[in-house]
């Protein structure tokens, strides 16, 4: 995950009296922390937490305000930060309810993700389902199996090291993958670029936007090296007297075509044969770029019903069956344990 | 969405690193819940992908692909979850290990080989000081 | 002619078919299985006969039946030859083989391996009767080997005893070694014999017409000697000459009728046979000849020598035989030329005794053992002349036939022995007056031959009046009451004393015409080289014939005087030599140095080989065999039950494959 730091450039430019809402998070953090501070006898740590908690909030809040970073990044990187520590503390602590516990906070943190990604259904679903039936009924379980806490076998594990290295290695493949593959950023900031120079009105204003451009160095995704490229040749190849709007057509055709590229980003073929009809599709777009709506549970219910009907049908066959399943499993027998 | 900062990757990334989380919990711990567990954040990880998915191709089709897949861990778990108390119910208890009879023929079973931390040994009984004298103490120099 | 080469096939087939069915029909014939052999063996003599007198009038005859092999100018086919001296040599043969059928269908009577006993001997005819008929030296080979195994099978009929089963591997193993030298001999002429005198060209030709008439064109004397020294080698192993004499008295462990035909009247003139054949190249190398006639000589000392003190009847008989081949190779070696380009007198008469004695020798010898062996039955197989005594009344007919051998033997004058020992003899002295370089050896070898002539006569009367004079003695063996031998074994007694008293008037010279000189002359092997004549003076023929006579009759004086007269002088002259007297008893100690030189240190090969053998290359092979097993001990704890370990390779495999993929993706 990659975060870039804007903090610094910010920082320079807003004055200083712009900041004075910052106060209210430091005290309230300074607060948080005197109340947790161990004394003989001290308030009930909730004070501190629950300060703690404002403290934070507040600077997000801040952060907010200033631009420095906006509403969906502050949300992803807690979201993100705390399921990923939760995950953590799951698979690493010993005690099975409070890793079920944990998981409970993953789940949660997931459900944020996926409101972010415009999936409020999802997420209600999720939390419903997943924190609120089948967590619970892990718990059941280890009541029923575990009553003494923490059994021999969750203080050791098997083969650690092996684990770790394959887990990490897969990690790390698909992060490289990821990081060569998906960078959508440069090449929306490309595609941007192209944008904003079909716009000019004369060659050496392109000339210029393109001049301007910082990005120009440093660029890991390949499309985006690619379309850099075309862009550079296709304007620096083009004779300073000849038709401007011809040229800003070219470079609106560039423009379409990355975005077709980009549509087809990280897929091995771009699908021609299946459309998906208008239910799934919603079919808003903004700048060309695909975009979700806000009715999210309507529109998910048409395209449930219409596209994958069958696909429905299937999964309540299999819940029904799974119920039958799981009750003819643990039925006792009346010959004893089966 | 148009945010400079975040785009598609950081999403795909945090689902990677849930579903590696997932995977060395499955293999690394021994007890039966927690590996069931392990194993559905791996699909909390798939599913933050999907969603990811649809917001960048603005169609809904891994919403309801991430729909069904929650509907078939429901499933699963309720089945794990009967098969783990019929394996209770054998050995009368979670560990996964006891379950080795399906090695290779003449292999010995793996056993555990290091041993557990004890628990502390309670605190022995206080000991009282000698009588007659006073013992030396620090004087508390401040109150505060 | 034609009608001949269409009855040629039958004498070897006859016994052969006789063989194959009595091997199938035995468990079902059992004691009946006998008619097979004697019928086939009988017919056989009969069509010999047949040949034999039609050979006297025609041409040789030559037929190939089947062709063998063919490649390129090269073609050996199994062609069978009849000529004189195959005609002479099959009649020999087939008749004394089946009056010993018939002798042993009485003599095994009884014995549980009756049937297996005639299928072999019908074998065994039928691989004599292929070898004196084969036409090329392969054909020749194949049969020499097979007699071989005969030997070996009939030597060690009585398999499950030690003493036999050692005694025919080392009969198989003996003649094995002369049998090596006979086959390099068979290939040097194969390659070394040039076409027509050509340099560069071989013969590769093994046929008896072509290589005789090719080694006259030879330019290679030491090739021929050569040649010549390794053929004799097959023939020093088959005919127990020395060195290779050792296996024949170990293989009276047979049975008698065994010893008789194969030791004494059959197999072991083979080798007497192949010399006789190929004197066009013997005569050719005359330093062969002279090595031929000085180990038959020496043979001939030897064994007589070893001879005079041996108390088993049937090992006396057995030295006896050696000493009598001795013989025929002293004739055979004798056959020299002294004008390389003209045909001599002393080659026809030297080869013509030397058959003339294999002849006489065969009645004479198969009688002896006959009758030993009848003395062996009713004695319950006792053989040791210690134990038994004075049977002269108990065993008439046997006594008889047995005196009438001996006679023979000893070259009583008028007996079948005397005329051809005395041929012999002649032969020699003429070599010896030849004028070749060499014959002043060849007057050596015929003092020797007197001396054994002599030898000879004292220790076979030995034998004899040990046996038949004294008082009556028989061993416990024997029961009660001794009686003769049944008249199926005594018949073929009868027959072959007749043989032995009268078979030498065929070729007896100055009293009746030579027929046996004259048929045998026509044989093309000696034709070209034959002129019949005179080699000796009229006086030294009388020389030689009295004192031979003279010999004879000084050693039945001797054997008279040692062992009826004064029956303890022999033991007091024992006693006075002792070393001598052991030394011939212990057969000069010969095959205890050959124990010790040769077959210890082989013993020690062969426990060091078998020793290689199972711990070096067995333990190879086990060690690849192990491999698999060692790739599974390192391969099975992987699957140890435990899921999670199996989730893991999984997920390290995983890894792996995307290592690579990634690696690749991004260089």
């Amino acid at each position: 995950m990659r975060v870039q730091p804007p903090l610094l450039t910010f920082a320079a430019v807003t004055p200083m009296q712009d900041s004075w809402s910052i106060v209210f998070p430091v005290i309230l953090a300074m607060l948080a922390i005197y109340l947790l501070l161990p004394r003989p006898r001290s308030l009930p740590r909730l004070w501190g937490a629950a300060a703690a908690a404002l403290a934070l909030l507040l600077a997000g809040g801040f952060l907010i305000a200033r631009q420095v970073a906006s509403a969906e990044t502050v949300l992803f990187c807690a979201f993100s930060g705390i399921a990923i520590v939760a995950g953590g503390l799951m698979i690493t602590l010993r005690d099975p309810v409070r890793a079920a516990l944990c998981f409970a906070l993953v789940v949660l943190s997931t459900c944020g993700l996926f409101l972010l990604q415009a999936a409020p259904f999802l997420m209600a679903a999720t939390i419903i389902i997943y924190a609120g039936a089948i967590i619970v009924t892990f718990i059941f379980v280890i009541m029923v199996a575990q009553q003494g806490g923490q059994s021999d076998a969750d203080h050791r594990s098997r083969e650690p090291f092996l684990a770790c290295v394959a887990g990490f290695v897969l990690l790390g493949a698909l992060l490289a993958v990821l990081r060569s593959t998906y960078n959508t950023r440069e090449l929306d900031a490309v595609l941007d670029l192209t944008a904003l120079a079909a716009k000019q009105s004369s060659y050496k204003k392109i000339r210029t936007v393109l001049a301007d451009d910082k990005s120009a160095q440093e660029l890991a995704s390949r499309e985006a090296v690619q379309m850099r490229d075309a862009l550079n040749e296709l304007v620096s190849g083009w004779e300073p007297t000849g038709d401007v709007e011809k040229l800003k057509d070219t470079l609106s055709k560039l423009h379409e075509h990355g975005l077709q590229v980009r549509k087809g980003y990280g897929s091995l073929q771009v699908p021609a044969g299946l459309p998906i009809s208008s239910f799934s599709r919603p079919g808003s777009e903004q700048q060309g770029k695909p975009a979700l709506p806000a009715e999210n549970v309507a529109y998910l219910g048409r395209a449930l019903f219409t596209d994958y009907l069958l696909a429905v049908e299937l999964g309540g066959t299999l819940l029904l069956v799974a119920t039958i399943g799981t009750i003819a499993i643990t039925a006792r027998r009346p010959e004893g344990v089966s | 969405m148009n945010d400079p900062v975040l785009t598609l990757e950081n999403y795909l990334a945090v689902g990677a690193i849930l579903f590696v989380l997932g995977t060395i919990g499955f293999l690394a711990r021994r007890n039966l819940i927690i590996m069931f567990l392990s194993a559905e954040m791996m699909l909390q990880g798939v599913a933050i992908n999907l969603v990811a998915f649809a917001r960048y191709r603005g169609n809904l089709q891994g919403q309801a692909f991430t729909l069904f897949i929650i509907t078939v861990a429901a499933c699963e778990a309720g089945i794990a979850l009967a098969l783990i108390l019929m394996l209770y119910r054998k050995r009368k208890s979670l560990d996964v290990s006891l379950w080795q009879d399906l090695r290779e023929a003449g292999q010995e079973p793996t056993l555990d080989e290091e041993p557990l931390e004890l628990p502390p040994l309670e605190s022995p009984l206080p000991t009282l000081t000698p009588s007659g004298l006073e013992p030396q103490q620090p004087r508390e120099t401040s109150h505060v | 002619m034609s009608d001949l080469s269409s009855i040629l096939w039958l004498i070897p087939a006859l016994p052969l078919a006789a063989a194959i069915l009595i091997t199938f029909l035995g468990p079902w014939l059992r004691e009946r299985s006998h008619w097979l052999c004697i019928l086939a063996a009988l017919a056989s003599c009969a069509l010999s006969v047949v040949v034999l007198v039609d050979i006297a009038h025609d041409n040789p005859v030559i037929h190939t039946y089947y062709t063998w092999f063919k490649v390129a100018t090269v073609d050996v086919g199994f062609t069978l030859r009849a000529d004189a001296l195959t005609a002479f040599m099959l009649v020999t043969v087939t008749f004394i083989s089946s009056l010993i059928a018939i002798y042993a269908s009485g003599y095994m009577h009884g014995d549980p391996g009756y049937a297996r006993f005639f299928a072999e001997v019908s074998l065994f005819i039928f691989f004599m009767t292929g070898l004196v008929m084969a036409d090329n030296f392969l054909l020749l080979y194949t049969f020499w080997e097979g007699v071989g195994l005969c030997s070996y099978l009939l030597i060690g009929f009585w398999f499950q005893k030690p003493a036999a089963a050692a005694a025919a591997r080392k009969a198989f193993l003996v003649t094995r070694l002369g049998d090596i030298g006979l086959l390099i001999g068979i290939l040097l002429i194969w390659v070394g014999f040039h076409a027509d005198g050509d340099v560069t060209k071989s013969l590769f030709a093994l046929d008896y017409q072509t290589v005789f008439e090719q080694a006259r064109l030879q330019n290679n004397p030491g090739l021929l000697f050569v040649v010549c020294m390794f053929l004799f080698c097959g023939a020093v192993g088959k005919s127990a000459q020395f060195p290779l004499h050792v296996w024949l008295p170990d293989a009276m462990e047979g049975p008698t009728p065994v010893s008789a035909l194969i030791h004494a009247a059959t197999m072991v003139t083979a080798g007497v046979y192949l010399v006789a054949r190929c004197t066009p190249l013997f005569v050719l190398a005359p330093e062969a000849q002279l090595v031929v006639a000085c180990i038959g000589g020496f043979t001939a000392l030897l064994a007589a020598l070893i001879a005079l003190t041996q108390n088993d009847l049937k090992r006396v008989l057995a030295y006896s035989t050696i000493s009598q081949l001795g013989y025929m190779f002293l004739a055979l070696g004798s056959a020299t030329r002294t004008n390389i380009d003209l045909p001599d007198a002393l080659v026809t008469v030297a080869v013509v005794a030397a058959m003339f004695h294999l002849f006489t020798h065969a009645f004479f010898k198969a009688l002896l053992f006959l009758a030993a062996g009848s003395v062996m039955h009713s004695m319950g197989n006792v053989i040791d002349m210690r134990r038994f005594g004075g049977l002269r009344y108990a065993l008439r007919t046997t006594h008889w036939t047995f005196l009438c051998g001996a006679g023979a033997l000893a070259g009583v004058p008028l007996l079948a022995g005397f005329w051809s020992k005395d041929d012999i003899l002649s032969a020699t002295f003429g070599a010896s007056r030849a004028g070749h370089p060499h014959s002043g050896i060849y007057l050596i070898l015929l003092i020797v031959g007197l001396l054994t002539a002599g030898l000879t006569a004292f220790y076979t009367f030995r034998a004899y009046f040990m046996t038949f004079w004294g008082e009556l003695r028989t061993p416990h063996e024997a029961g009660e009451h001794v009686h003769d031998s049944p008249w199926v074994m005594l018949v073929p007694l009868m027959i072959l004393s007749v043989g032995a008293l009268f078979a030498g008037y065929v070729n007896a010279e100055p009293l009746l015409p030579g027929w046996l000189a004259e048929y045998l002359e026509r044989a093309p092997s000696l034709q070209p080289l034959a002129e019949h004549g005179e080699v000796l003076t009229a006086a030294s023929r009388a020389l030689v014939m009295s004192t031979s006579i003279a010999l004879a009759l000084g050693g039945v004086g001797l054997a008279w005087f040692l062992y009826v007269l004064r029956p303890g002088y022999s033991a007091r002259i024992a006693a006075a030599v002792p070393r001598l007297y052991q030394l011939s008893l212990n057969k000069f100690y010969i095959d205890e140095l050959y124990d010790f030189f040769i077959v210890q240190p082989l013993v020690g090969l062969a426990i060091f080989a078998r020793i290689f053998d199972l711990n070096v290359v067995d333990g190879l092979v086990d060690l690849v065999g192990q491999i698999p097993r060692f790739l599974g001990i390192l391969f099975r704890p992987i699957q140890n039950g435990l899921t999670q370990f199996y989730a893991l390779a999984m997920a390290l495999g995983l890894a792996v494959f995307l290592i690579a993929l990634v690696w690749r993706l991004a260089w």
